[in-house]
Formats: C-alpha cells, sequence, structure tokens
C-alpha cells in the first residue's frame, strides 16, 4: 500500500498562515483537472498508470484539494468506465456540499466524460474535493476512473494544492496530546463490582434519593439501596426484573420506571405491589425495524411527561446495499401515557448516550464511523439533522445543510465511543454546569464547556480523568452530588468484559487542581480560562500556545480525514487582570472548524500547581460578531522565554498514535481484549483468514503486513476474528503517522 | 412498520441453549425460560410463551397473532439463543409465515385495522398479551391469555381471546391461516373464547 499517499495531503499554514504551500496553478486555463493517480489513499483498490480500478470505498480516500482565487459557480465532470450497473450511489463531497450520482453504466471498455454536478467554488482557502464510493460493498467488477475535471468560467482560476504538509505536533505526554493516565486529582473512585456477577450496565437512574437502578445489557434490573453498602464487601444488588430485550437507556418519572428496549419503550409496572414487575407495558414502538443487531434504543430522559431517546442505524446492510429502516438514526419522543410519538431530530449514527446539558438543553453523543469523520456531542432541537444519510427514502428531515454538533470530539484524540452525557451539578466546583460524557473505548471521563453563540450550544472538551477500572456507559448523579457510572464492554472476550464493566462511585473533594477550565469564542480568537491563576507574568508569550485548525468532511464512508489540518496564527496572548483567562488573538478563524490548543506543561500557576491537562478542542460553528477580546499589551519582559515551550519529536509519534487508536483493543503485555494481542507480533508467523475465499494461511507480521492491516483490516484478518471488527484507519491517519505508527509496533512486539 | 429485512449476520456468537425445564427457582416474572422477549425466527418484533413443559407459541407482535407453535425435541430445549436472538427448535404445529391480517367486518363490509402492541402481563398461572386495533370510528382492545400449563391431553395448545369495543354490527375475524389451523367455536368478543390448535 500505496504510493499514492506519498502526495502530503495534510496541510500546512506556512510562515504562520501567510499562505498555503505550494499548488500548481491551471494557468490560463478555466479547466482543471483531477486525476485518479493524485489522490490521497486508494485503499484496496487497484490502480494501473492513469486509472484507478475502483470495487471497495471503506478505506480509500480520493481527494484532491482546489483553490479558487475568486468566488465562482464550477462544473465537475467525470471520466469513467462502469461496465455494469451499481446498486449504490457515488457521492461527490465538494467542500462538505453532498452530492448523490447515479452511475450510469457505459459499455464494456467504453470511457465516458459526463457531466455530475455544479458547485460554488469559495476563495481563498483550499476546499476538499472528495469522490466517495459506497462504503462498505465490495463490487465484483471494477468503476473505473480516470479523472474529475472542474470547469470555471475565469481562466487561471482554479489551481489543485498539492504540496501540503501536517503540521508538526509537539512532543507528548499525559494529558499533553496523549490520554490521561491517571484519576484526575480531585476525585475519589471506589469500584463496586462484584467480582462475581458481570454486569454490562446500560442504564442508570435513581428511584427516590437512595435508590440506585440500573439495567444491564443481558436484560435485567437491579437495585442498590445506597445507604445499605459495606465497607469491605460487595454491594447488596438486588435483581428486581428481568426478561428485557437489550435495554439501552433507563429513566424513572414520579416513581413510575421506563425503558429503551431493542424494539421498543417499555414501561415496567408492578400493579398489585408485590414487588414483582408483572407488566411489561409497550409505551411504543412507532418506527421500523429489522433483525440487525446494531439497532438500538439509546438512552432515556424525561422531560414534560415525555421520554426522548434515540434509535442508531443498523450495521449489517454497510456491506450490502446500504439501506436503513425509515427513521433509524432518530431521537424519539413518546407521551408516557398516551404513548404519542414524535420525531423530534434525525441523521444520528450510533447515539449511545442522552442527558441533560446547560441552558435546559438535551444532549446526545454519537459514535465515529460513516457519515462521522469525528465522534460528536450534539445538541437536539427539533427538525434537526445530523447528516447521517443512507439511501432513498432519505429521513423526513434530511437536507443539504446538516446540523452541526456542538462540539466535535476527534477520533482517538478525547473520544472513540463516547457515551451518556450530563451535567454536573453545584456540588462539583468550578465544574459545575459543564457537561461530562464517558467512553466505552477510549475510557474515563472528558468533560465539556459548552456556551450559546447565536441562539445555538457550542464549545470545548476537554481532558478531565482517566484512572477508572471501567468503561463509562450511563450515569446516575444523586443529589448530594455522588455520581454512579456504569461499564460496559463490547466484543466476546468474557474476561475483558468482566474485568471493565461493572458500578463505580466517584465522589467529587474539592481538592484544587490547575487546568483550563472553560474556553470562549471571541469575535477575534478564543478566550481560556483557568480554575487558577497563573503565574504573575506567565502566559503572554503568543509562543507558548501551540494552535492548529482544521475542518471535517463529513461523507458515506467510515470516518475521514482533518480538513485543511494546518498551524494557526497566535498573533498575540492577553491575560486577563485577575489572571484566569488568557485570551488568544486568532486572524485565521473559521466557521466550521476546530480550534485545538496545546499548552505547555511548564505554564505555571500561581501557586505553583503543574498543569493537569494541557489541551482544548473547541468547535466554532459561528464566530460571534461584536464581541471581541481583549489584546493587552504585555508587561514587560513577559514575552521572552528562557527554554522553549515545546519540544518536537518529529510529527506524532507511534507511542500517542497506538495509545489513542490501538490499545483500547489491542494489548502489548498478552492481556485479551476485543482484537488479538501484540505481544510478540514483530517476525512471528500469524494465522489469518482471507474473508472473500475463507481460506487460511501463515503469514510473517512484517511491516508490510500491520500497514495493511491498518489501513485495511479486512484484507486479512486474523484467524478468531470477524470481518468488519476493526475499522481502516486510513481515513484518520496520514502517511507519516501509518509510518509512525508500524514503526511503534514492530519496536514495542520485538521479542526481547 | 416492520422493514421486511431478516436474517442478518451476527458475528462473534456463541450459541446457548435455553432450558425448557421448569420455571427457575427465581419468582420474578419474564424468566426466559417461560417467556422469551427476543426476536425468534427472525421477526424483529415478536416473543415466544412456553406452554406445558415442551410446546412453545410465537407472536408476531405487529400482526398481533400467533405465527408458530412447535413442540420442543425430547429432552431438548425449544429456543435456542445466539446471543440476543432466538430460534426456534423442534416439531412445527403451526406456522404461518404470511402477513395476513386480523378483519374487521362491519356490516358485511372490510374496515381496515391498524395493530399496535401494548404490552404482556405474567401471572402465576399464565401471560396475557394486548393490542390496539385502531380503525376508522376508533379502536378495538385485543387481549390473549395462553396458560403456562398444558393444554388438555386431547388439545396441543390452547389460547383464549377477547375483543373490547366491538360495536353491533361488527365482527372480528383471525388472520386468514389462523381461522384455517384453530379451533374459534364462538367468535371473538366481549368474553374470553377458547381457541384450539386443530
Amino acid at each position: 500500500m500505496n504510493d499514492l499517499r506519498r502526495i502530503r495531503f495534510s496541510v500546512a499554514f506556512v510562515a504562520l498562515g501567510l499562505a498555503w504551500a505550494g499548488g500548481r496553478a491551471a494557468e490560463t486555463s478555466r479547466t482543471l483537472d483531477l486525476p485518479a493517480n493524485q489522490i490521497f489513499a486508494k485503499g484496496p483498490n487497484q490502480s494501473a498508470g492513469e486509472v484507478l480500478d475502483i470495487t471497495r470505498g471503506r478505506g480509500a480516500v480520493i481527494a484532491w484539494y482546489v483553490r479558487a482565487a475568486r468566488e465562482e459557480e464550477i462544473r465537475v465532470w467525470i471520466e469513467y468506465s462502469c461496465a455494469k450497473a451499481l446498486n449504490q450511489d457515488y457521492l461527490l463531497s465538494f467542500d462538505g456540499v453532498d452530492h448523490f450520482w447515479t452511475v450510469p453504466p457505459t459499455a464494456e471498455g467504453e470511457w465516458r466524460r459526463v457531466e455530475i454536478g455544479k458547485f460554488r467554488l469559495r476563495a481563498g482557502l483550499p476546499v476538499l474535493v472528495q469522490l466517495v464510493p459506497p462504503s462498505g460493498t465490495k463490487f465484483e467488477h471494477p468503476f473505473r476512473f480516470r479523472r474529475l475535471a472542474l470547469e470555471g468560467d475565469t481562466p487561471g482560476n482554479l489551481v489543485r494544492v498539492t504540496a501540503i504538509e501536517e503540521p508538526v505536533a509537539p512532543v507528548a505526554a499525559s494529558g499533553f496530546g496523549r490520554k490521561l493516565d491517571a484519576l484526575h486529582p480531585a476525585l475519589e473512585a471506589r469500584d463496586l463490582r462484584d467480582e462475581t456477577t458481570v454486569m454490562r450496565i446500560s442504564g442508570m437512574a435513581l428511584r427516590g434519593p437512595r435508590e440506585l437502578l440500573f439495567i444491564t445489557w443481558e436484560g435485567d434490573l437491579f437495585s442498590l439501596d445506597l445507604d445499605a453498602m459495606p465497607a469491605g464487601a460487595p454491594p447488596p444488588f438486588r435483581r428486581i426484573a428481568r426478561g428485557l430485550s437489550e435495554p439501552m437507556g433507563l429513566a424513572v418519572a414520579d416513581g413510575r420506571i421506563f425503558v429503551t428496549e431493542k424494539n421498543e419503550v417499555t414501561e415496567l409496572i408492578d400493579a398489585d405491589g408485590d414487588g414483582r414487575f408483572e407488566t411489561y407495558r409497550c409505551v411504543t414502538h412507532d418506527w421500523p425495524c429489522t433483525m440487525d443487531n446494531h439497532e438500538y434504543l439509546f438512552g432515556a430522559v424525561v422531560r414534560d411527561s415525555h421520554l426522548y431517546f434515540s434509535a442508531s442505524v443498523a450495521m449489517g446492510y454497510r456491506g450490502l446495499d446500504n439501506r436503513q429502516a425509515p427513521l433509524r438514526g432518530s431521537v424519539f419522543k413518546a407521551h408516557l401515557d398516551t404513548g404519542r410519538t414524535e420525531l423530534v431530530a434525525g441523521g444520528l449514527r450510533s447515539p449511545d448516550g442522552i442527558g441533560f446539558g446547560p441552558h435546559g438543553s438535551i444532549l446526545i453523543t454519537d459514535n465515529q464511523g460513516e457519515w462521522l469523520p469525528a465522534n460528536k456531542l450534539v445538541e437536539v432541537r427539533p427538525g434537526a439533522f445530523f447528516q447521517f444519510r443512507s439511501r432513498p427514502p432519505w429521513h423526513p428531515f434530511d437536507r443539504p445543510e446538516p446540523t452541526p454538533p456542538a462540539v466535535w470530539l476527534p477520533q482517538g484524540e478525547i473520544a472513540a465511543s463516547p457515551t451518556e452525557p450530563f451535567l454536573l451539578p453545584t456540588g462539583w466546583g468550578p465544574y459545575a454546569g459543564h457537561v461530562l460524557f464517558g467512553d466505552a473505548t477510549y475510557g474515563g471521563l472528558q468533560r465539556a464547556f459548552l456556551e450559546e453563540v447565536d441562539g445555538a450550544l457550542q464549545g470545548a472538551v476537554f481532558h478531565f480523568s482517566q484512572g477508572f477500572r471501567h468503561l463509562f456507559h450511563r450515569f446516575a448523579l444523586t443529589a448530594e452530588g455522588e455520581l454512579y457510572a456504569g461499564g460496559i464492554a463490547r466484543g466476546r472476550d468474557q474476561e475483558f468484559i468482566r474485568r471493565v464493566s461493572g458500578l463505580t462511585r466517584i465522589r467529587y473533594t474539592g481538592a484544587a487542581v490547575f487546568e483550563p477550565l472553560a474556553a470562549r469564542l471571541r469575535t477575534n480568537g478564543l478566550e481560556i480560562e483557568f480554575t487558577s491563576p497563573l503565574a504573575e507574568g506567565a502566559g503572554w508569550n503568543p509562543a507558548g500556545y501551540h494552535v492548529t485548525q482544521w475542518g471535517y468532511q463529513a461523507t458515506q464512508t467510515y470516518g475521514g480525514p482533518k480538513v485543511r489540518h494546518r498551524r494557526a496564527e497566535v498573533r498575540s496572548a492577553s491575560v486577563s487582570p485577575d489572571r484566569r483567562r488568557v485570551f488568544l488573538e486568532l486572524p485565521g478563524l473559521v466557521a466550521r472548524e476546530v480550534v485545538h490548543v496545546r499548552l505547555p506543561q511548564s505554564l505555571p500557576s500561581d501557586a505553583g500547581q503543574p498543569l493537569w491537562a494541557g489541551e482544548v478542542w473547541y468547535t466554532v460553528n459561528r464566530i460571534p460578531a461584536g464581541r471581541p477580546g481583549e489584546v493587552r499589551a504585555a508587561p514587560a519582559g513577559a514575552t521572552v522565554a528562557a527554554t522553549p515551550f515545546f519540544r518536537y519529536g518529529g510529527g506524532r509519534g507511534g507511542r500517542e498514535l497506538f495509545q489513542n487508536f490501538c490499545a483500547a483493543c489491542h494489548s502489548l503485555d498478552g492481556t485479551a481484549l476485543v482484537g488479538p494481542t501484540f505481544r510478540g507480533l514483530a517476525g512471528s508467523n500469524r494465522r489469518v483468514r482471507e474473508p472473500v475465499s475463507g481460506a487460511k494461511r501463515d503469514v510473517v507480521a512484517d511491516a508490510a503486513y500491520v500497514r495493511e492491516s491498518i489501513l485495511d483490516p479486512n484484507a486479512l484478518v486474523a484467524e478468531g476474528y470477524a470481518e468488519n471488527l476493526m475499522p481502516p484507519l486510513g481515513a484518520a491517519l496520514g502517511e507519516a503517522q501509518v509510518d509512525a505508527l508500524v514503526k511503534f509496533i514492530l519496536e514495542a512486539t520485538t521479542p526481547k | 412498520m416492520r422493514m421486511n429485512a431478516r436474517g442478518l449476520p451476527c458475528a462473534l456468537l456463541v450459541s446457548i441453549a435455553v432450558s425448557s425445564a421448569s420455571l427457575a427457582s427465581d419468582p420474578l416474572p419474564f424468566d426466559r425460560e417461560a417467556i422469551n422477549r427476543y426476536s425468534v425466527d427472525g421477526i424483529p418484533r415478536s416473543l415466544s410463551i412456553r406452554q406445558g413443559a415442551d410446546v412453545w407459541l410465537a407472536y408476531d407482535l405487529e400482526r398481533a397473532t400467533v405465527f408458530k407453535v412447535w413442540q420442543a425435541p425430547t429432552g431438548r430445549p425449544g429456543l435456542i439463543a445466539t446471543e440476543f436472538t432466538v430460534k426456534s427448535s423442534g416439531t412445527t404445529w403451526f406456522h404461518d409465515p404470511s402477513a395476513a391480517p386480523w378483519e374487521l367486518v362491519r356490516h358485511g363490509r372490510p374496515v381496515p385495522l391498524k395493530v399496535r402492541y401494548l404490552g404482556c402481563t405474567q401471572r402465576a398461572d399464565g401471560s396475557e398479551l394486548s393490542w390496539e386495533l385502531r380503525h376508522d370510528t376508533g379502536a378495538l382492545i385485543l387481549r390473549e391469555r395462553v396458560a403456562h400449563a398444558a393444554a388438555a391431553p386431547a388439545e396441543r395448545s390452547r389460547r383464549e381471546l377477547r375483543a373490547e369495543s366491538l360495536a353491533p354490527g361488527e365482527v372480528l375475524r383471525l388472520p386468514a391461516p389462523a381461522r384455517d389451523a384453530w379451533n374459534v367455536g364462538e367468535g371473538i368478543g366481549a368474553v374470553w373464547q377458547a381457541i384450539i390448535l386443530r
């Protein structure tokens, strides 16, 4: 795999953002060629000369950057050959505008040039043009592709941007470019796991102030008296109901218990008061379903006598024709008494968590995959559409301009499978009003701060805590602010399931911790608030902030790269008089992008505390008008740095990439996780299966094998593991990153 | 509203036999050995109820009807679980794979019905299912009872049905395949009516 990747796709903002690097001018032509042999990644497809034979979309990034000096309408042409009809459309994703193209078959060997759409090309920024095959399907006959051609009206206006480099990241440490590795200093956690019982917790709620209820994936409902927990023994869990069908949400309203099961919302009723729920009342099942094992109803919250929940999409058809039952990916609300059900929003994929947020909002997390280049935290609003599209008939809320997430959660950096979000109460000190959420792969608790800009929520996500035994899925907070967190594991490894599933009690101790607390967007930059004052004279030097920015372009393929990933100019840094806030002046802010700020570990607090974590990911949906941050003159000498703020190690290190993208499923020490362990991998013989033929054989785990497994996991599947279990990472990692990851895996698994 | 798509691959699964032995000692309702609420035989919204030691009835909840009755193999389970779905196992006594609906006839004219499942109650002696059958002027409530005890020796399987809110001049008829296979007696009305598998 694949020399095409050597064309650097990530974008550098050379000389502090003054110009985009490189580019091949179209000179005086009105037309710009985008050839098949100049794409980012061909995935598992074959190329011969100037022709790319596409049989499979997953893992390929058939894309180019183009730039226009002036905005204009352009026509997009394609040169292709396709002797047999396809059962799905191709997608042309043009700077985020989705255009589906039904491929007209050609005669055998015939090359055809057809116009497939008209688009507005904005001026200035490079724009990503992606030709996206159907994601999961492998076609027996190739779609033969030679080039796209963009045709405008202005000679010399269009340029293909080629020589673009990914920004080099500072060397990482826990909480600084890498996942945290410990419990937050202001938290106290007690593992309440019962060693004898596996509890994959899929819903939690309080019934009364001191009775915790939780459900399990296996279909049981448990009760726990929070006042009856012995100090050194397992808590007295009491099963009070059973026989539920894959419940993934639990809510209690006025003492009534509601469960979102796989295909219906159910109320558990104990009419005769004997302590047994003899009636499972179906509140609603007013949406279609299939036998797909990934169609769940996720979460449950009650507001105004209505239960809110979401329905995930199916996964089983990804390798077939990619259809979905109507209304999959929706948010519904159902009246608790009448069962009357209303459609609230659509376009979600795997929305494994719903909860209340600030300003009376309802929030949902959604998991990276098709149509999600990264994970999301979204605000549920009536009529919202979050962009997951399958094929006609479209979702009733489907529209060209999707609703952006309140916060993007970059894959592997701060999330991998985000779960239930919840609002922290007043007892949580400076974090009150913030949102925490768990992660069933990345682990830990992540924290989001949301603000309202032009009437919609957007905001930032921060590292918060790792160091827990369980992969948290659902949560319940007592009135006193005690947090109960339920863990869940997927996969089939029983030891792994037993180890990371279960219950944890978490208490906020009030200990002072120095960390970035909030981030607020201003017209001209980003203001970062800290939990405690910076040391006098600290924070003024713009070089002390490593800031990058990028966009996302969701398509029908799995995941996706950062778009226009580049270093951002920090023109100035201004510390507030109370030294709790720093305003970063960012002249290159662009709406619909993420701004990532990396702080130096050396940033000192007034009290001399070390910084707990030093990263902020802020999602810029709207740039507020008329709310500039204050640019202040730095005190004398404050911008002089005796030592560099950051060390650079030649790009993102393989260790960090392994930690972020691989470690959740593959151990280095032989521990059984969802995927095969890498212990002793390098140079060893591995038994693999070719999914298409089913043939088994041994391969040597060398660099080529590891690389192929990363970019096209289905090419050779480790014996005993299923196809499609591992997502291809080629759409999320650049070439240099793949190189670094392969190098690290081989070095870390070479027998000593 | 069910999609006609079934049998999708369930990877990574380990088959687990569901015992058809006596009810578990745990007194909680909805023991899967008596009522199994997992999708059965590829019908997404379905459940299975055991009658006696080895007879199972599978309900299509969106059609409000039994679609299969079978007897488990001797000494073997009647339901085979694959993770979170089940398949019937044994000798089939009745199978209705059709989409035939309940029929409401008003003064000799058919009236379309829209079915909505309302839930299931398990009591000591049996289970009761209910549905709303909505029509142009209102709704009927259809209730069905199945005893946990085995049917009488001469009867392979017995159920009881009742329809609330039938108006004068209205007749409610079972789906056609069920009419052919079950003795319905006086017809479905406001009082419980036993129906017996022929």
